[in-house]
């Protein structure tokens, strides 16, 4: 073992590098967002106290406390499973909504999404015992701005709500909506998980309304029923957003990666790229790139698009000079907000020329 | 001119990057948000790794990796004060929601022909190595199974000794053993 464990046992060390590769999945990332999805729900709905709660010369009222409101939580759940204490009936508030992160607010100065030109969709599917739901957006008219309360109600097959806590579910959601192009879905609203279900089987009806806009779909898939005893949970999960990206600042930003190319700065260039796209380009070999470059001379450069995801494509024509040759390309650079600041989260570029001078 | 490949983010994906704001102001409980969340960044892949080897079902792996860190969020603020690494501090904290489940279960008397495999591969190399190792390790002594199941999740001997509460020499001892144990077991399921 390279890590001080040597065996002497070059066998015993091929055992070892087995035993290590064995559970190595690669493809781990959506397994690690949805558990991320449920940290951060879990964070929001028990927030940390701002002090530290405890130093030894603390006064000791501070644990005694935390004794209280740990008693109070053990008291509560076994008056539930008791039967003692059953959840508030009918509509409830769900727990404080999660705000979407720091991408800026309609940016692009969008006008309000009217309910007509919304297309509301949603989606179950079974996943570790519950199910998850998914509402969605597609937008038949011009880019718009939602504000709007979504309200989620889990019903019978004749559409009564069911008992569940938090059913219906009402959120405030906000996204910019950009046009459904062809073959992408809706735009994600807001997820939710149902859980622990021991009432009649289904089918069950999901209904959704936001905006002016109505939908509701029958669906199949149950929540696996844990604790007779305990209610049945509607957690709103996540209410992601999409910041439409304004063209000028689109362009701007590529653009600025080209000035930085030609300065020589690839520390700043390297800067625009998305971490996604950085992740697949190390920066040494980015830099590697432009070994030979002298400069590229942006020939044409414009906004080509709107994307699905508030993205915007940008279209580019250049020359690459170099020190024995020069050729020109044909581009597209796809622009959008990551962690609030324009990045480049994808490029092609495709040679259709080449010279032999530089 | 560098060439990039295209790469279009999905809606999906690129919505899945939205961070969630923590829901206080406060300056300290924003920092408290933003350092655990950075350790599960850090950590939670070989969490997942080891949970995944303890319970052999993808599902449940995810569970417990969810329940580990909403367990150690809740300690989060008091973490300072231990004398423990916090990677050892997870794991231990994984190991015990492993125990914890193992008494809730009943006994496995045996396992399937294949384990659950994401992947949809149970017939590649690593799945069938995996199925094989996961028998042998069901049929060692569970203090050997322990600190094997750590080493699966790609821990070094210290780290292991952390989780463990015993010396590094200590560890090098008991996995030089547990490994011996875990090959005559895969000879013995030959």
């Amino acid at each position: 073992m390279s890590d001080g464990m040597d065996s002497g046992d070059s066998e015993l060390e091929a055992l070892d590098a087995r035993l290590q590769a064995a559970w190595v999945e690669p493809g781990d990332e959506p397994a690690l967002a949805r558990v991320r999805a449920r940290l951060r729900t879990h964070m929001a709905l028990n927030p940390m106290p701002a002090r530290q709660p405890w130093t030894p010369w603390m006064p000791t009222f501070l644990g005694l406390g935390a004794v209280a409101v740990s008693a109070a939580i053990l008291l509560t759940t076994i008056a539930i499973r008791q039967g003692i204490l059953l959840p508030p009936p009918g509509p409830a508030t769900s727990p404080p909504p999660l705000v979407a992160g720091s991408a800026p607010v309609n940016p692009a100065g969008l006008p309000p999404c009217a309910g007509s030109q919304l297309s509301l969709s949603l989606a179950a599917q079974a996943r570790g015992g519950s199910v998850v739901i998914g509402a969605g957006a597609a937008n038949a008219g011009a880019t718009c701005h939602l504000r709007a309360q979504l309200t989620l109600t889990v019903a019978d097959a004749e559409q009564r709500p069911l008992a569940v806590t938090h059913n219906p579910d009402a959120s405030i959601v906000e996204s910019d909506l950009p046009p459904a192009p062809t073959g992408v879905g809706p735009i994600p609203l807001a997820s939710y998980a149902w859980s622990n279900w021991c009432g009649a089987s289904g089918p069950f009806t999901l209904i959704a309304t936001t905006g002016g806009a109505e939908t509701s779909a029958s669906q199949s898939a149950t929540p696996r029923c844990d604790n007779r005893g305990a209610p049945s949970q509607l957690v709103l999960l996540e209410t992601p957003s999409v910041t439409v990206m304004p063209a000028t600042l689109a362009v701007r930003t590529v653009r600025s990666f080209f000035d930085a190319i030609n300065a020589k700065d690839y520390a700043n260039a390297y800067d625009a790229y998305a971490p996604a796209l950085q992740s697949r380009q190390p920066y040494p070999q980015f830099v590697q790139g432009f070994t030979t470059t002298t400069s590229d001379m942006i020939v044409k450069i414009a906004a080509s698009g709107l994307r699905g995801d508030g993205a915007v494509n940008v279209s580019i024509d250049f020359i690459a000079h170099r020190t024995t040759d020069s050729s020109e390309y044909l581009g597209t650079y796809v622009v959008a907000y990551v962690d609030g600041e324009p990045r480049i989260v994808a490029a092609q570029n495709t040679e259709v020329r080449h010279m032999s001078t530089p | 001119m560098v060439r990039v490949q295209a790469g279009y983010l999905s809606a999906h994906s690129a919505l899945h990057e939205q961070v969630i704001a923590p829901p206080r102001t406060d300056e300290r409980a924003a920092q408290l948000h933003q350092s655990f969340l950075a350790l599960y960044e850090g950590e939670a892949a070989g969490i997942l790794r080891y949970l995944r080897a303890a319970v052999h079902d993808q599902a449940d792996a995810e569970d417990l990796t969810a329940e580990t860190f909403f367990r150690a969020w809740q300690a989060w603020p008091r973490f300072r004060q231990r004398d423990v690494p916090p990677r050892a501090w997870l794991y231990r904290i994984a190991r015990n929601l492993v125990i914890d489940r193992s008494r809730r279960h009943r006994p496995v008397t045996g396992l399937p022909e294949t384990l659950p495999d994401d992947r949809g591969d149970a017939t590649s190399a690593v799945a069938v190595d995996r199925v094989a190792l996961a028998r042998a390790l069901a049929r060692v002594p569970a203090a050997d199974r322990g600190l094997l199941l750590l080493r699966a999740a790609g821990l070094k001997h210290a780290e292991i000794g952390q989780v463990q509460g015993r010396s590094d020499k200590a560890v090098k001892v008991a996995w030089h053993r547990a490994m011996l144990r875990l090959r005559a077991q895969l000879e013995e399921g030959r």
